[in-house]
């Protein structure tokens, strides 16, 4: 994933053809992150109608970005092909969309993974059916690395 | 004789108003950011510019005491807009809450 430009509110890049799959496959993963995870408060006495109201509102929020993430894969026009990849354009607005799709998958895989911390020894749980979601959350953080290193770049 | 005027005792509703939320108005909640293995030192700082609009050096301050203090306070505010700073961190899946003060 290359940034070839950067004008305004639109920035185009450069992938290749198994970037592009690899980018869709990772996206189709969303939502993952449970809606128990999200606390409003760590104190013992916090109040059950704003814990509520923090759950509905992310709720509301994943079926969106639930509904976008279909209708932009759907779409196989965004990319237009070139020699051996793809050029997308992308505003500013679906790039914050965008990271904060991917770092939902990479949460949500992290969480299934057991939440491994190799720094402090805790190693992901691997078993044959959670051990692709290794690959999202490393995928994930590669899109999201990029993402962000080209909004830097277009600044 | 001069007219003395009574004193006018208008219902107390004002008082009502202000007693009733001053739990939200007063800035008396802390919104945290915990640390956790998995965001991207440079997706925390990214996320704090744009919910905040902190200067990148603002940001990476925060991010830094994040990742090596295990939290940090980033904003003391009113019961609704810590609500709402924590609603925005959780919608880009960080680990942020609110605590009383």
């Amino acid at each position: 994933m290359e940034l070839l430009s950067a004008a305004g509110q639109r920035l185009v890049f450069r992938l290749s053809k198994r970037e592009k799959q690899l980018l869709c496959e990772t996206l189709k993963l969303y939502p993952l992150i449970p809606r128990s995870h999200h606390q409003l408060s760590r104190q013992a006495d916090a109040d059950a109608e704003n814990q509520a109201l923090l759950e509905e509102a992310i709720a509301a929020q994943k079926q969106t970005h639930k509904q976008q993430v279909d209708a932009w894969l759907a779409n196989q026009a965004r990319w237009a092909e070139e020699s051996g990849g793809f050029r997308l354009a992308l505003d500013r607005d679906q790039i914050e969309w965008l990271l904060q799709v991917l770092n939902d998958v990479r949460v949500g895989s992290w969480l299934i993974l057991g939440c491994p911390d190799p720094d402090a020894g805790k190693q992901p749980k691997l078993t044959p059916k959670n051990a692709h979601f290794l690959v999202a959350m490393e995928l994930c953080a590669h899109f999201q690395s990029e993402l962000l290193e080209a909004l830097d770049q277009a600044h | 004789m001069p007219a003395i005027a009574e004193p006018v005792v208008l219902p107390d509703l004002e008082q009502d108003n202000l007693t009733g939320s001053k739990d939200t108005l007063e800035p008396g909640y802390l919104v945290i950011c915990w640390n956790d293995p998995v965001n991207l030192m440079v997706y925390v700082t990214h996320v704090f510019q744009v919910i905040f609009g902190w200067p990148r050096q603002k940001a990476e301050y925060h991010m830094l005491q994040v990742h090596n203090q295990g939290k940090s306070v980033l904003t003391r505010e009113s019961l609704e807009k810590a609500e709402h700073y924590v609603h925005q961190l959780q919608h880009y899946s960080l680990h942020a809450t609110m605590e009383r003060d």
